[in-house]
């Protein structure tokens, strides 16, 4: 499924977005387990959690897709180019909107609460596109490395 | 006191029918907007907590230039901010950002209300 070009680059870069995901989730939880609950730090545990989703859509995309993602801008077209990104389209663009207003409008409202409901859509990004990430990298059957074939 | 002055300022908005065909037309007119995306920009126009929509008409992204609607929020309610985020999320050919009322001085001079 991945791309035969450049394979080895193409694997690399799809791990490092996958633990870009992760690492992103941790940090977020990270923020909240300090205990402070300035504005600030809400404000950016929220951006930790949108860019847990977009590490993990851009994985998919790559792996899936060969599509690089240059910037979030390309995120409207390429969700009506791959109608499968709407399973978490809604999820993905609040987490954007809301990680937005904290950033760039000094959004000081947000309170852990929210968090932990921005918390929640980044995981279902997260948790939809890993799987078939992975499934994505997996050799086609029939393939030298794929399992079973003698190698 | 942010947002009592922002909802007395958009009372006429709060009146549905008339008044929003009559802000309808002439957003069309002066922007010239396709009556899809004018009706999305009203559409969250209306929804509670919903100060007022402010609409540049071109704004540079991705090397291209594309209106760019600002949502002033009165309220915080992620609810609602998810049915804006939904409405305004399928209109493809402009970018969107939701501000909260105490911040609605950063949004720049040359958008004018929807």
């Amino acid at each position: 499924m991945v791309p035969a070009e450049s394979e080895a680059g193409v694997r690399g870069d799809v791990q490092r977005y996958l633990e870009g995901a992760a690492s992103n989730l941790g940090f977020a939880d990270w923020l909240k387990s300090t205990g402070r609950d300035d504005p600030t730090t809400v404000g950016w545990a929220i951006t930790a959690a949108f860019y847990a989703a977009v590490h993990a859509v851009r994985a998919y995309l790559l792996a899936r897709h060969g599509v690089r993602v240059g910037a979030h801008t390309d995120m409207p077209g390429l969700q009506a180019q791959h109608p499968e990104l709407n399973n978490t389209a809604r999820d993905y663009n609040m987490l954007k909107q809301e990680s937005q207003s904290a950033r760039y409008y000094l959004n000081q409202r947000f309170t852990w609460a929210d968090f932990d409901k921005l918390r929640a859509k980044a995981a279902r990004v997260q948790a939809t596109w890993r799987p078939k990430t992975e499934q994505a990298l997996q050799p086609p059957p029939g393939s030298p490395e794929s399992p079973g074939s003698g190698r | 006191m942010i947002e009592k002055l922002m909802c007395l300022s958009t009372a006429p908005l709060n009146v549905h029918c008339g008044s929003g065909q009559a802000l309808a037309g002439a957003t069309s007119a002066r922007s010239g907007l396709d009556a899809a995306l004018r009706d999305a920009l009203l559409e969250a126009r209306r929804l509670d907590g919903v100060a007022e929509v402010r609409l540049l008409p071109r704004d540079r992204r991705a090397g291209r230039d594309v209106p760019k609607a600002f949502v002033v929020l009165a309220t915080h309610d992620l609810e609602r901010d998810q049915r804006v985020v939904n409405i305004l999320s399928q209109m493809l050919e402009i970018d969107y950002d939701l501000v909260p009322a105490e911040s609605a001085g950063m949004i720049p001079d040359g958008a004018r209300r929807v």
